[in-house]
C-alpha cells in the first residue's frame, strides 16, 4: 500500500512536470520527447489501476505509433527550433484564465465529494474479461473501429502522397 | 492513501495542461500534441472509475477505443499537416486562412 502511494506521486509528478514542458517548451522536439515522458507516465498509472494490457497497448500505440508520427511530422515540416509561443498577450491571458479557471473548479468539485478507496489495490482484471467484453457486448463498435481504421490508412496514404507532378 | 480523487485531480490538471497548449500554441503539430494530452486525460479518467467505481472491465474497452481514435486521428492530421506545408511553405494555424493557395 506504501510502495502503491509512492509510485503514484513520484508519477503523477513526473506527468504534470512533463505536461507543463510539452506546452511551455519553444523547442519542438523537446515538447515532443517531454510528451513521450507524459505518454509513458500515463503507461505506468494504467499499471498502477491494474490494466496491464492497457499499459502495454499504450505504450505501443502511443509511444512507438502517434510519437513516431508526430517526430516525423515536425522533422519535415522542418521547424524545430525556436518555434513561437503565440506572443499575443491577449491569448496568453485567455488560455492561463479559461485553463486556470477550469482546474480549479474541477479539483474543487473533485475533493469536495468524499474520497473513495479500495481494500485490496493490486488486483488486475483479467485479460478474458476485456476479451469477452469485446467480442461480445461491444462487438458493433469493434466491428465499426476496424472499418476506420482501414479507411483511415487509405485516406492517410492517398493524403499524403504527392500528386502534383 | 491514493483513491479515486487523486487519479481524477490528476487527470483534470492533465486536461487543463492541453487546453492551455491548445490555445496558446501557433503551430499546428503542437495543437496536435495538446489534444493527445486531452484524449489521455480522458482515458485515464475512465480506467480509474471503471477500477474504483465498478470494478469492472468497460472503462477499459472504452479506453481501448479511445486509443485507436487517437491513433488515426494523429494519423490524418498529420497528412494534412504535410499538404499543407506543401502549399503555404508553414505550419502556422494563424496564417492559413484559405483553402487554396
Amino acid at each position: 500500500m506504501e510502495l502503491f502511494d509512492l509510485f503514484f506521486y513520484i508519477f503523477a509528478a513526473i506527468i504534470v512536470v512533463a505536461g507543463a514542458v510539452t506546452v511551455l517548451n519553444k523547442n519542438l522536439i523537446y515538447s515532443a520527447f517531454a510528451l513521450l515522458i507524459l505518454l509513458s507516465g500515463v503507461a505506468v498509472m494504467f499499471f498502477l489501476l491494474g490494466a496491464e494490457f492497457l499499459a502495454m497497448v499504450q505504450i505501443l500505440i502511443y509511444v512507438g505509433g502517434i510519437m513516431i508520427l508526430v517526430v516525423f511530422g515536425i522533422m519535415l515540416t522542418g521547424q524545430i527550433k525556436s518555434v513561437p509561443v503565440r506572443e499575443n498577450f491577449l491569448y496568453l491571458l485567455i488560455a492561463s484564465v479559461v485553463s486556470g479557471l477550469l482546474c480549479g473548479l474541477l479539483v474543487t468539485g473533485i475533493t469536495s465529494r468524499p474520497a473513495q478507496f479500495l481494500t485490496s489495490v493490486v488486483e488486475s482484471t483479467s485479460l478474458r474479461s476485456l476479451g469477452n467484453l469485446l467480442i461480445g457486448k461491444y462487438y458493433l463498435i469493434f466491428g465499426i473501429l476496424g472499418v476506420l481504421l482501414l479507411v483511415i490508412l487509405i485516406a492517410a496514404a492517398g493524403m499524403a502522397r504527392n500528386n502534383r507532378e | 492513501m491514493v483513491g479515486l480523487n487523486h487519479f481524477l485531480v490528476l487527470s483534470a490538471v492533465l486536461f487543463c495542461l492541453g487546453l492551455f497548449g491548445v490555445i496558446t500554441r501557433k503551430n499546428a503539430i503542437t495543437v496536435l500534441m495538446g489534444l493527445e494530452m486531452i484524449l489521455n486525460a480522458a482515458s485515464l479518467n475512465f480506467v480509474a472509475i471503471s477500477r474504483y467505481v465498478t470494478n469492472a472491465a468497460d472503462g477499459q474497452v472504452v479506453s481501448l477505443f479511445i486509443i485507436v481514435l487517437a491513433a488515426s486521428e494523429a494519423a490524418i492530421a498529420l497528412a494534412i499537416v504535410l499538404n499543407l506545408y506543401k502549399n503555404f511553405y508553414n505550419v502556422n494555424i494563424d496564417e492559413i486562412n484559405t483553402l487554396k493557395e
